[in-house]
């Protein structure tokens, strides 16, 4: 009876599966809980006590901007950064327990679901949002560009994203999370052998952050083509947006397949059907093979605009012109379709013989090709250029080197052979440790320095940055290397015990203390955070001219933080870098004569909305209810998330007009700040 | 770029559905590779029966043809909704749109027919990996239809209400390019699922 | 169609078609549809060769919708639609190909018989 009303929520094992483990684990929990219970009450208090939760509302909870947007997924994706981060010291720390007669401090069912919530946080959760995030900061105003072609979409993204999150973090308090590793492989993920919630919570979190990433990726690829500047054909678009072009490509022709896999596991383990059980005909290879039709490109998806953001530091810090800017789109290009002819080297063993194998293999090496070119590129912009070495500087440098060796261990592994020995190894999580921490987190750290001025108008402290880049590469090597050589000796990957006569747990040690070195490299960052916060207003950090770096793209042509419609007047360029080489024929952008002169218009704005936070707190209910198999709360998930959908298309009164008067006023201020300053 | 008004100028602006459609015509394609991966697991599934029946001892093809030929019916005369915006009369696009709503319904309603039949006769989704990969990417075009359908419904109260306006007549488009694009999708599904399945 | 430019709305910049283009797409798709129907029912060719020509039929199909319908054209205007169809048929053609390719190389190299699983 209690069933129909609240699922599976009358379950007491199912809900509070802590209560039945060991004491020593409710402690771990119970620390966890008084944690998130001291940062919520700190939260909530704060915001009531100062009288934020108007200001909270009305400035960024139905925004439409995508500045602001910009700066929320930032936030969110730096928490679960921080969440994801645990779950990676907690790893390594059971690993250097665990060796011989002790079983480390976690019990196994802990233990897997920490793994699992590493992989799924630290991509889904962090590298998507903090990668969307850069792509909302930069790319409307590198192209000139009001806002993103669909600004209401882009906070209905942002929102979904957000009810993953939530749903994933539910899990710590109530129910648990998945155990079956960070791709849910069946048949474990199969009901039969994962009957809690965890897997649950996994499908709907994935799946409905998963659908804000495809609606992101639309979003800028149409915000790409159809809103650039007057003048800004393709081939003078900077390089940045030309990375996030194809990301978005990536984005749209692959997560519809992640949408079809996660749905078909669903449709096993809620209505029986049977397309990756261990009978009926089902076949769990199915599933492989389409996660990682979605998987390798995912890869890219990340890469390539850290890409981007190293090819817009290097010039701007070398003050040269990015060398061999066309093959850099094109290597861009080139690794875009590649990246859909590999994604079989993820499951070489599986059995489909030499031809499959030897194709898929050497389609992998061949996209180290590009790779390479871009490597080059990014070196010899850097030889005789006049560099300053500034914290983006150093991240790149890291990436290089760190990268580099990534690629090298990428393709040994891409070679069938080597990959039947190394499957499944730590050498394997080195390798991929190696291109991700190296090429994807360097790079959005780069990203987030180079425009953190353009969102907040003052700079971060470098020295603190540079502490926290050296903590973070030496760290890195100190803990991956170890894993490299563990891969040699055997060791598999998610291992919770083994044997003392192994020799890992002196490795596993070593790799601990380098996770503790990155974790000074983390502490440094939030102090960074503190001080460039405290010291906004003293020279060296605050930057009112918009363009702290001397940069070379139409973004350092705007106040910082540029008001809400980006440009007083649209911009027009008529060559790469226009920006910088109309300063240096002493002309700005914006302070050209004629332009000057030129009266202000009325600007067409789109309106906020609370529509998208709305929409996406029916399909949290919808989400969650559907975890706890609670049917009726489902259904109606469902109905409000329909009519609110048809809510918002019924209504017309969506866009208004900025007034020339208050354009100017606006304007007036920001020039009347920079000749301040000049005095 | 250049040709297009800019969409801040206010002498000269007026509502640009060309993003709109562009966008729509974008997440189409997005949509498209979604009903491929179906495809291919359909293609990959369609042999695992278990035992079970083929899809040769289930399928009436006389009556996917019917279904067929409504489907094909209710675009053509989405078509013709499409044309008559131009004329201006929002009675006649309105007419032409419930032809095509109920059209719709009908191809829906002989589809619940269809899967309520297989399902008392025993072959459920959970009879074998053919069936349920068989209702999924059977019912998930279906699903596609009945989101149209309620869009449909909504576009007809809008253009009711607002007449034949820039933003309609881009609602109607992107409504247009998604019916049309779901009559290819269940071409396919006939060809490769019914037709080849009775081979 | 073919002989004239194609005309494009002021509000949507897409474009629509005349009721002849659409009497010939609808007529055309008839046709296609019971020729095909018509061939497997009367099981006139080898297994094999119905494969075939149902499949090529049902491309054809696409391909009459694509025009009389969707209205996809060669034309200038729609060049990132023509584009972003042609990259969406690569993606479809390299996901289902490739799938298909991989399992039934993993069948057969692995013994197993899909009639039996």
């Amino acid at each position: 009876m209690l069933e129909t009303f609240i699922g599976k929520l009358s379950n007491p094992h199912e809900v509070f599966p802590y209560l039945y483990e060991p004491v020593s684990q409710q402690l771990i929990i119970l620390s966890m809980f008084i944690f998130i219970i001291i940062g919520g009450v700190a939260l909530v208090g704060g915001l009531t006590y100062f009288k934020k939760w108007g200001y909270l509302w009305r400035e960024w909870i139905i925004t439409v901007d995508h500045k602001r947007i910009a700066v929320m997924y930032f936030v969110v994706a730096f928490i679960m950064l921080f969440r994801g981060f645990v779950d990676a010291a907690m790893m390594r720390t059971q690993q250097a327990l665990a060796s011989g007669d002790s079983t480390g401090y976690l019990i196994p069912q802990h233990f897997d679901q920490i793994f699992t919530a590493h992989g799924v946080i630290m991509i889904f959760f962090v590298a998507m949002p903090l990668m969307f995030a850069l792509f909302n900061i930069a790319v409307p105003l590198q192209i000139g560009a009001r806002d993103v072609a669909f600004p209401f979409l882009n906070s209905l993204s942002f929102w979904l994203f957000v009810v993953g999150v939530v749903l994933a973090n539910m899990s710590l308090l109530i129910g648990d999370f998945a155990h079956a590793g960070w791709l849910a492989y069946p048949p474990f993920s199969e009901l039969a052998y994962s009957p809690s919630v965890g897997t649950d919570y996994y499908i709907w979190a994935v799946q409905i952050s998963g659908l804000g990433s495809l609606l992101s990726g639309i979003n800028f690829f149409v915000t790409i083509v159809k809103m650039r500047c007057p003048g800004m054909t393709l081939m003078k678009m900077p390089i940045f947006t030309w990375t996030v072009f194809f990301s978005c490509i990536l984005i749209m022709a692959s997560f519809p397949v992640l949408t079809v896999d996660l749905a078909l596991l669903a449709l096993d383990r809620y209505m029986d059907m049977h397309f990756f059980t261990t009978s009926y005909g089902g076949d769990q290879m199915m599933y492989v093979n389409l996660i990682w039709m979605w998987g390798h490109p995912e890869v890219y998806i990340l890469v390539l605009p850290a890409f981007g953001i190293y090819s817009e530091i290097v010039a701007t810090f070398s003050k040269k012109p990015l060398f061999g800017y066309t093959t850099m789109v094109w290597a861009s290009g080139v690794i875009t379709i590649l990246s859909f002819l590999v994604w079989l080297h993820h499951f070489f063993t599986m059995g489909s013989g030499a031809d499959v194998n030897a194709f898929f293999g050497i389609m992998t090496m061949i996209i180290s090709i590009p790779t390479g070119v871009k490597l080059f590129n990014w070196i010899f912009t850097m030889y005789r250029g006049r560099i300053t070495f500034t914290s983006p500087m150093y991240w790149m440098m890291g990436f290089f080197a760190t990268f580099t060796i990534g690629g090298m261990t990428g393709v040994m592994l891409s070679v069938p052979g080597i990959d039947f020995q190394a499957h499944n190894s730590t050498f394997l999580v080195a390798h991929f440790h190696n291109v991700i921490i190296g090429g994807v987190v360097f790079g959005y750290f780069a990203g987030f320095t180079y425009w953190f001025p353009k969102m907040f108008g003052f700079r971060l402290n470098e020295r603190l940055g540079k502490c926290a880049f050296w903590c973070w590469i030496i760290g890195f090597f100190v803990a991956f290397m170890p894993l490299y050589i563990l891969g040699g000796m055997g060791m598999t990957r998610r291992l919770y015990h083994y044997d003392a006569a192994t020799g890992f747990q002196p490795f596993l040690i070593v790799a601990a203390i380098g996770a503790a070195i990155i974790a000074v490299g983390v502490v440094f960052q939030v102090l960074q955070l503190i001080v460039s916060i405290k010291n906004r207003h003293k020279e060296g950090y605050r930057d009112v001219t918009g363009d702290p770096w001397n940069g070379r793209t139409l973004e350092w042509a705007t106040s910082s933080p540029p008001a809400f419609y980006n440009f007083a007047h649209d911009p027009e360029v008529n060559c790469i870098d226009a920006f910088w080489y109309d300063k240096q024929k002493g002309l700005d952008v914006d302070n050209k004569p004629k332009i000057r002169t030129e009266p202000y218009h009325d600007i067409h704005m789109p309106k906020d909305t609370a529509m998208g936070f709305i929409i996406s707190v029916f399909v949290l209910i919808l989400g969650f209810a559907m975890v706890w198999h609670i049917w009726w709360l489902a259904i109606v998930g469902v109905i409000c998330t329909i009519g609110s959908v048809i809510a918002r298309a019924c209504n017309y009164d969506i866009d208004y007009y900025v007034k020339a008067s208050t354009v100017e006023a606006i304007e007036t201020k920001h020039q009347q700040e920079i000749a301040g300053a000049k005095l | 770029m250049s040709a297009t008004p800019m969409v801040n100028d206010h002498h000269t602006h007026h509502f640009d559905g060309s993003k709109n459609v562009f966008g729509f015509w974008i997440y189409i394609m997005t949509d498209c590779i979604l009903f491929a991966t179906l495809f291919a697991v359909y293609a990959v599934l369609h042999s695992h029966t278990y035992g079970g029946p083929h899809g040769k001892e289930l399928f009436s093809l006389p009556f996917v043809l019917t279904e067929t030929m409504i489907l094909l019916t209710s675009s053509f005369s989405y078509g013709l909704a499409m044309l008559a915006r131009n004329t201006g009369n929002k009675n006649i696009v309105i007419g032409w749109l419930w032809l095509t709503f109920f059209l719709g319904l009908s191809f829906i309603s002989m589809e619940i027919y269809e899967f309520h039949a297989m399902y008392v006769e025993g072959n459920t989704w959970a009879t074998s990996a053919f069936l349920s990969s068989f209702f999924t990417l059977v019912s998930t075009h279906g699903l596609h239809v009945s989101m149209g359908l309620i869009w449909m419904l909504t576009l007809i109260y809008q253009i009711n209400k607002h007449g034949i306006t820039a933003v309609t007549k881009t609602k109607l488009t992107c409504l247009g390019l998604f019916w049309h694009f779901l009559d290819i999708v269940w071409i396919f599904v006939f060809s490769v699922v019914y037709l080849m399945g009775a081979i | 169609m073919a002989k004239h430019e194609p005309e494009f709305d002021v509000d949507t910049g897409a474009t629509y078609g005349t009721h002849k283009s659409y009497a010939i797409g609808f007529i055309l798709s008839v046709v296609l549809t019971l020729i095909s129907f018509y061939l497997v029912g009367s099981g006139a060719f080898s297994k094999l060769h119905l494969y075939i020509a149902v499949g090529v039929l049902a491309l054809a199909q696409l391909f009459v919708q694509l025009v009389f319908f969707l209205h996809l054209s060669t034309h200038s205007k729609a060049t990132w639609n023509l584009l972003s169809f042609l990259f969406a048929l690569i993606m479809v053609l390299i996901f289902v190909l490739g799938t298909l390719w991989i399992m039934y190389h993993l069948y057969e190299n692995m013994g197993m018989n899909a009639m039996s699983m």
